[in-house]
């Protein structure tokens, strides 16, 4: 398969939810790593190096939105992208703030594994400008428009 | 005031007019150039007398309080009895005959009866010295120091007019010395001064107030009736002493009408000026409590609502710290402190009252403003009471004791002179402690009064506050609940996505159909659950609108682009009125643009069983609006229904509809959402025909983002 080898991180705490996206991502041939709090999460990044990571926001010991926040300001790992996928939809300014145009929102209750999956894969084929080739004016952060309407 | 409280005070205002009618009387009566109408003074004099009695048992037998209650009958038949006496001294020969002059001033013949007036007028005279030394022996505490005061007052004005005015006429046959009977008042004025003023009795203005309004009118009253008499005797050349004739009678007609034409304004008059001069500080009062509304009114917060409350208190009356304590409902039906606030205190750990103080349970069962003073001397008195008698003590009266006591403790530790707690229909909510003035000046009655009033602000606002808390806290449940139930929903969406969409493991055709069902009731539930957490958003003002330049024309493409496939296996038509114009761009945010166009082509097409859906957007130069319509051939609805339509939960209920599933919260929801971002929404309707729901954007001006950026 295509994606034989290709390490994503999943970030979520829901048990259950996290089985069903792993199954998902595994019949894909992703090699999944799941983190069930903030701490491992950050911790396996740094592990596993992984090319995509799926990152909840409600998480216990250290919230998403921090584990975001450390990834983006590590030169590192600030290049991976990172779909974020939550229930809660307030914070929603703190992340735009936060993600680049490589990443996306994703609201967990409004997509099926099949629309995450579709996600995962658009992300990893988009080009990812290298640092060097990043313009010299920063771009805004423009993250996609969810594809459902947020509450 | 309790109701017995006002009772006291007005028979202690009619006793003080009384008193002063009588020393009025009386001077005319001693002074001679008012002979015409001698009998009549002599007459009204006895008569004011026998009214001032009544009045006095009346006193003596309330006040400070009442404590052998006579039955109701044998009041009133004592109340009629002076009346009748009052009017037949008044009118009638019976008890003064006729009235002479001697050396001394004014003296008069004995009527017949005059010795039943004596006799009854003596008679309740040592009857209310009896009550006064029985309630001296049984009251204790402030009750005992204020009624020995007035008592002591009572007592000399009733001996000295007994021996002066009965004992001595009645065994020397001299009124002589009569005079000297009213200036034993002066005793009683004293006193109960005293009294009032050391152990805040009542309310002192207010007798001062009555007291000079009806003497000034009386000696008006006495000096027009006996200035007309006189010109008018004086006219007619004529009047023979203590004699009547037409004449006099005719000039006191004369008298008494201009008397009482001018009596009202008169007393409207004095009632002006003594209240503006003696209740200025209670004028302020009432600016202060009416200021202290207002700027509640404006507030919401609790402990901001506290705060102003406690300042207004403190800055008024000058005091060192105040501290208000909020309760909440505790285990066992008891009570516990929710929130204190305090100001002025420097050290605040001693503030802290726990469910199990007593002071908590002491204020929720005493709902009466609380001298720390007052506390004090029961305390003191039932200590005395108890060590009395030993031996036979009651358990009950034992606990309460130590309850007052240890109460007692936590107000001179804390240093509160006045504890105010603060009670809605009996119910316990708060309470206010505060400090002694800073002048060291005790508490008057109406710095009390004014602390009733801003109690009752104090507690309305602390009810409004705790309404808006539990409105609050409310709609976080909702909201927490509701991402709580999301996430197992995704979860039956996500695997039953994977059987059925993806076709990901192999599932009997049976099993298959069933588990559809399940499906889509799992999506209705997770689109009930988004409604529901709109709607608590919307409702708690938490819904967001951040408003950008927002291009109307890609935000319906892509509406579209999502509804088409629903719209295609209903074989409707989706028709997009695209402009031939490009439109200008809308202020909106893109999110709840969406949400609302999809709510409202959604519904479209839900209630279209054939036909088309039209979507028209359209530029209105003069309003500067953008109006977007989302038309169908659909079902319609009744006026009836369009009236109800963008309530919550409500649904059209036809056999048409019957089989449509939906949350009835839409509708609700979209028009907040419209309405949020500055549009309006309408809806046109024929039943059997379809409908047209038009909702409009504001245009984005320059000016409109300036603000924000």
């Amino acid at each position: 398969m295509a994606y034989e080898g290709t390490t994503i991180l999943l970030a979520e705490d829901d048990i259950i939810l996290a089985e069903l996206y792993t199954e998902r991502l595994k019949q894909e041939g992703f090699t999944v790593v799941h983190a069930s709090n903030g701490e491992d999460a950050l911790r396996y990044v740094g592990e596993y190096s992984p090319s995509l990571i799926i990152l909840d926001i409600m998480m216990p010991r250290m919230n998403g939105l921090d584990v975001l926040k450390a990834i983006k300001e590590n030169p590192e790992t600030n290049h991976i992208p990172v779909i974020i996928v939550t229930a809660l939809v307030q914070e929603i300014e703190k992340i735009n703030k936060i993600m680049n145009p490589a990443d996306a929102y994703i609201v967990k209750s409004e997509v099926l594994p099949g629309e995450i999956i579709e996600e995962v894969k658009k992300r990893l084929n988009t080009e990812v400008p290298a640092a060097a080739a990043a313009p010299s004016a920063p771009t805004p952060p423009t993250p996609l428009p969810p594809t459902e309407p947020l509450i | 005031m309790s109701k017995s409280d006002r009772e006291v005070n007005r028979v202690f205002g009619l006793l003080c007019i009384v008193f002063n009618s009588w020393i009025i009387v009386d001077h005319f009566l001693y002074t001679d150039y008012l002979t015409s109408s001698q009998t009549f003074l002599n007459r009204l004099d006895l008569a004011i007398v026998s009214i001032g009695v009544i009045l006095l048992i009346r006193f003596v037998r309330i006040f400070p309080k009442e404590i052998f209650p006579l039955p109701r009958w044998l009041i009133t038949l004592a109340d009629y009895y002076f009346v009748v006496l009052s009017i037949v001294t008044l009118g009638t020969p019976f008890i003064v005959e006729s009235a002479y002059q001697q050396s001394y001033g004014s003296n008069f013949n004995q009527g017949p009866l005059f010795y039943v007036y004596i006799a009854s007028v003596s008679l309740l005279a040592l009857y209310v010295i009896a009550i006064l030394i029985l309630k001296n022996v049984m009251l204790r505490g402030k009750l005992r120091t204020q009624n020995r005061l007035v008592s002591y007052g009572i007592a000399i004005v009733v001996v000295a007019n007994l021996v002066l005015n009965a004992l001595l006429p009645l065994t020397t046959g001299t009124f002589a010395y009569s005079r000297f009977g009213t200036s034993s008042i002066v005793f009683f004025v004293f006193l109960t001064t005293y009294a009032i003023v050391t152990t805040h009795l009542f309310d002192i203005r207010v007798f001062i107030r009555r007291t000079i309004v009806y003497s000034t009118l009386l000696l008006v009253v006495f000096v027009s009736y006996s200035l007309i008499v006189f010109l008018a005797t004086s006219l007619f050349q004529s009047g023979v002493e203590g004699t009547f004739d037409y004449r006099t009678f005719i000039a006191s007609m004369i008298a008494a009408l201009v008397v009482s034409v001018s009596y009202d304004p008169l007393r409207r008059w004095l009632q002006d000026r003594t209240d503006k001069w003696l209740f200025k500080k209670e004028f302020e009062q009432q600016a202060v409590i009416s200021g202290l509304g207002k700027h509640l009114n404006d507030v919401i917060a609790m402990d901001e609502a506290l705060e102003i409350v406690m300042q207004t208190i403190s800055h008024v009356l000058h005091l060192h710290h105040a501290v208000t304590y909020v309760f909440q409902p505790a285990e066992n039906s008891g009570i516990a402190v929710k929130r204190v606030k305090q100001t002025g205190y420097s050290n605040t750990a001693n503030l802290i009252l726990d469910d199990k103080d007593f002071t908590l349970s002491y204020f929720s069962q005493n709902g009466q403003t609380l001298l720390t003073q007052d506390l004090a001397m029961d305390v003191e008195r039932e200590k005395i009471l108890f060590e009395r008698n030993k031996n036979k003590q009651d358990g009950q009266l034992v606990r309460e004791h130590a309850i007052k006591q240890a109460v007692l403790r936590k107000l001179e530790q804390l240093d509160v002179a006045v504890a105010v707690p603060l009670q809605l229909n009996n119910q316990p909510i708060g309470l206010i402690f505060l400090s002694e003035k800073l002048n060291g000046e005790g508490y008057h009655q109406q710095d009390l009064a004014l602390l009733e009033l801003v109690g009752a602000q104090a507690i309305s606002s602390i009810q409004k506050a705790k309404l808006y808390e539990g409105d609050q806290m409310k709609s976080e449940f909702v909201s927490i609940a509701s991402h709580e139930l999301l996430t197992p929903v995704s979860a039956i969406e996500g695997y039953l996505s994977m059987i059925l969409e993806e076709h990901i493991g192999k599932v009997d055709p049976q099993a298959e159909e069933y588990l559809t069902k399940v499906y889509s009731s799992a999506k209705r539930l997770s689109a009930l659950i988004k409604d529901l957490l709109s709607v608590s958003r919307i409702e708690s003002g938490k819904m967001k609108v951040v408003q950008q330049q927002l291009d109307i024309d890609k935000a319906i493409k892509e509406t579209l682009d999502q509804l088409h496939f629903i719209a295609e296996n209903k074989k409707l038509e989706l028709i997009y009125h695209q402009p031939y114009q490009a439109l200008p761009p809308v202020w909106a945010d893109p999110d709840r643009t969406a949400q609302i166009l999809v709510n409202l082509v959604s519904n479209a097409i839900k209630y279209t069983p054939s036909g088309s859906v039209t979507i028209t957007p359209k530029l209105d130069p003069h309003t500067g609006m953008v109006s977007i319509s989302v038309a169908d051939t659909g079902l319609g609805m009744s006026k009836v229904a369009i009236q109800h339509l963008f309530n919550k939960f409500y649904r059209v209920d036809t056999p048409e509809t019957a089989g449509i599933l939906g949350t009835g919260l839409g509708l609700y929801i979209t028009k907040s959402l419209v309405e949020k971002m500055g549009g309006t929404i309408t809806v046109k309707s024929t039943e059997g025909k379809g409908s047209n729901f038009t909702f409009t954007l504001p245009l984005f001006k320059i000016e409109t983002s300036l603000p924000s950026a």
